[in-house]
């Protein structure tokens, strides 16, 4: 199998997807609760291995294509085939990216910066969505790194500082609770993973075997998660289910003596994680264009209006929910996720096929 | 990168164009107090007061720190609307020590901890307690070493946690309480007393005069000291566990000791078709004071009396909040379905006649570990 010669480490590239996968679970959209009890362990474990399982035959595939992009496989040979790969794509990201400046947007908001203008949190993270794509894939992903850490920390540090108020007694001896709601817990909970697609998509200035990255990902934000909810259940209890924020109200309730109530610093990461995951999808859609059409270096100013389109989306999403709550019910099934991953496994097995055949005929 | 600097720097110096609150329109809110009288609720808020900045004291009357002020509204959250008006300040509440629920108020616990939860700039480790009369007559309480009442409120709340009199109350605590089936939670109870030799302005003072039984969206029912402490054993405890200051009489015999490390286990089982409860309370002790010669040859009896004392104390607690009115208060719930889910699935239809019902056996072990300098004085 072909290692990759990208600039960027795969556990590094890893680390800050788990960090903008746990954004999506931390900063959670209006409306949406995390339900006490043991079945969120089991639906966070069963979307896991449903995107390990949906990814498989992907890493395989991308594998027999000589470890390329899928998008690489399908560009090239046939117009109309690539730029149905690319706009799907592009259409794709360019929701995930409006839905992480909304769920950002909602977050600050209705949290520390409850009295803040909106315009605030825009000029704040397009400042940064900015500078990340001006300054390039390598220095976001450093700086997504140490987001990563500073998340890392807060998390140690609300840990410690709850401890006395951990309640293991809260756990009880039963992984199914409400029979009927499990898979719909699990596909909302599979949906919020598109990081899985960054993973393929940017794979190219990734060093290392392909699937590494992948795979030190779905660990990672896995634990993580896992983790996450038994802080919750065993903090929180029954009050679980009422709390718009519970990542938030823990780090309210966590008192630390030397910084007292670390909210603040909470709300500071998760920006910062918001500003990062626009800036990795901004770029997965600036090697989309950049492979499916032929834009040569408009590709770069394209990313750009990517980015402020992704704003502007999120901003008429916050203004009309009623825009945003048909595509939230599509998209929290889970369907366009899987079947983007699908698309991709058939662009790189298409790929692998192509290049079998070609080494057929030169032999 | 040599762009983007100055203009960062630029962007800096454009802070003075937007809007911005200065720190002396802001009430920022150190207790809250909610009344309920003739359908309004009264919100009474001890704020900082920055106008007078200077006093001697949090309370110096010639420059207070420390202010009172109250309004009245259909909701919470429009009688503080109303006082935010009447002060001419916004009303932050994300530095509030401790929220006093006045006895007519005790039904609206639910709402109003919902909406102090959801309420994001609001101070989720807040004291909750309830006044015996008027949440408004515990905040106009001022003492002359220059202390608000919420400093007072809060140290005797700590002290009284310590000496094992009650267990404290934070607002996601509460909140979480309210949530549980039996929709039950107990609060310390704070009075108003006069007493002319107290060192308040207007010779009325407080004290910390046992608990409040809230059940079922209503105020249920007012717990003594004993009980609270009885009570105070059987929660959940963090850390080393809880400690317990007790005075103990046998005949001419006195003496004050200290439990500490104190565990309570508590297992659900199912008993003739009732629930039944194995309450089991370890301690360690040591001696405060005595006039037992010998403390370590009094050993066995300090020990059984301090048993006892434990099994009277919760014996009495559980009594009040089970069997009386069903309340679940210390989480059993929790318990019984980590430890029995069958017997959750049993129960959990009829929860609260399931607790009025149960039969609960209580037993205590204490092990005195120290005897302080008196050991073989005699």
């Amino acid at each position: 199998m072909k290692t990759r010669t990208g600039n960027i480490k795969a556990a590094e590239f890893a680390a800050v997807l788990a960090l903008s996968r746990v954004f999506s679970e931390a900063a959670l959209l209006p409306g949406v609760y995390v339900e006490y009890g043991m079945q969120r362990f089991t639906a966070v474990i069963l979307s896991f291995l449903l995107t390990a399982l949906l990814y498989i035959p992907l890493h395989i595939a991308a594998a027999a294509n000589g470890g390329d992009s899928p998008l690489e496989a399908v560009s090239g040979k046939n117009k109309v085939l690539s730029g149905f790969f690319g706009a799907v794509t592009s259409v794709y990201l360019l929701f995930c990216a409006a839905e992480t400046g909304l769920r950002a947007h909602y977050y600050a908001s209705s949290t520390a910066f409850d009295s803040a203008p909106s315009a605030y949190f825009y000029i704040f993270i397009g400042a940064a969505l900015l500078f990340a794509v001006s300054r390039g894939i390598k220095a976001t992903v450093r700086a997504g790194f140490l987001a990563s850490a500073g998340f890392l920390i807060l998390l140690a540090l609300i840990t410690a500082a709850l401890l006395p108020d951990i309640r293991p007694d809260r756990l009880y001896p039963s992984l199914i609770d409400r029979p009927d709601s499990l898979a719909g817990e699990v596909t909302d909970e599979f949906s919020r993973g598109s990081e899985i697609l960054l993973s393929v998509l940017l794979c190219g200035s990734i060093r290392g075997k392909p699937g590494a990255c992948a795979r030190t990902y779905l660990l990672l934000s896995c634990g993580i998660i896992v983790f996450m909810t038994f802080l919750y259940n065993t903090v929180f209890g029954r009050l679980l289910s009422l709390l718009d924020y519970p990542f938030y109200t823990l780090s309210s309730v966590s008192d630390i003596t030397l910084l007292h109530r670390i909210n603040g610093i909470d709300v500071m990461v998760w920006v910062s994680a918001a500003a990062v995951r626009l800036a990795l999808f901004t770029f997965a859609f600036r090697r989309t264009v950049r492979t499916c059409f032929p834009t040569g270096k408009a590709a770069d100013i394209c990313g750009y209006l990517f980015a402020a389109a992704a704003l502007l989306l999120s901003e008429l999403f916050t203004v009309f929910p009623e825009l945003y709550d048909p595509l939230k019910t599509v998209c929290s099934s889970g369907a366009p996720l899987a079947a983007m991953i699908l698309l991709l496994t058939a662009a790189s097995a298409a790929g692998a096929l192509r290049k079998t055949k070609g080494k057929a005929v030169r032999t | 990168m040599k762009k983007i600097i100055p203009l960062i720097a630029a962007l800096l110096m454009t802070c003075g164009c937007v809007p911005h609150t200065e720190l002396d329109k802001l009430g920022i809110a150190e207790a809250v107090g909610i009344d309920y009288a003739d359908g309004e609720y009264t919100v009474t808020v001890q704020y900082f007061n920055t106008d007078a900045s200077g006093g001697v004291t949090a309370v110096d009357s010639s420059a207070p720190n420390a202010v009172v002020a109250e309004c009245s509204g259909k909701t919470i959250d429009s009688a503080l609307e109303a006082l935010s008006y009447k002060t001419g300040k916004n009303i932050m509440l994300g530095a509030v020590g401790i929220i006093v629920y006045g006895r007519d108020a005790a039904f609206s616990l639910r709402d109003s901890l919902s909406f102090a939860a959801s309420h994001f700039s609001g101070n989720f480790r807040s004291y909750i307690a309830a006044a015996d009369g008027k949440a408004s007559d515990i905040l106009a309480v001022k003492f002359k070493e220059g202390n608000a009442s919420v400093d007072k409120v809060e140290g005797m709340l700590r002290n009284a946690e310590e000496l094992g009199l009650t267990r404290p109350v934070r607002l996601y605590e509460a909140a979480e309480m309210l949530c549980c089936p039996t929709e039950s939670v107990v609060l310390p109870r704070l009075s108003v007393y006069s007493d002319v030799g107290e060192m308040t302005e207007d010779g009325s003072s407080l004290i910390l005069s046992g608990g409040t039984l809230c059940t079922d969206d209503r105020y249920a029912d007012t717990l003594d000291v004993t009980d609270m402490s009885g009570l105070a054993m059987i929660s959940p405890a963090s850390g080393s566990g809880r400690s317990c200051d007790m005075s103990l009489t046998a005949g001419d015999s006195e003496a004050r000791v200290m439990l500490y490390r104190i565990r309570t286990e508590i297992t659900p089982s199912l008993s003739d078709g009732r629930l039944r409860l194995d309450v089991k309370t370890s301690a360690d002790c040591k001696y405060v004071t005595s006039n037992i010669g010998d403390p370590y040859a009094g050993k066995d009896k300090v020990e059984r009396l301090c048993e006892e004392e434990i099994v009277r104390r919760v014996s009495s607690a559980l009594e009040k909040t089970l069997h009386r009115y069903g309340a679940d208060f210390c989480g059993l719930e929790y318990i019984i379905r980590s430890q029995s889910p069958e017997l959750w699935d049993l129960i959990s239809g009829r929860y609260r006649e399931t607790l009025m019902e149960c039969v609960f056996d209580v037993s205590a072990d204490v092990d005195t570990e120290r005897f302080g300098i008196t050991h073989g004085a005699a």
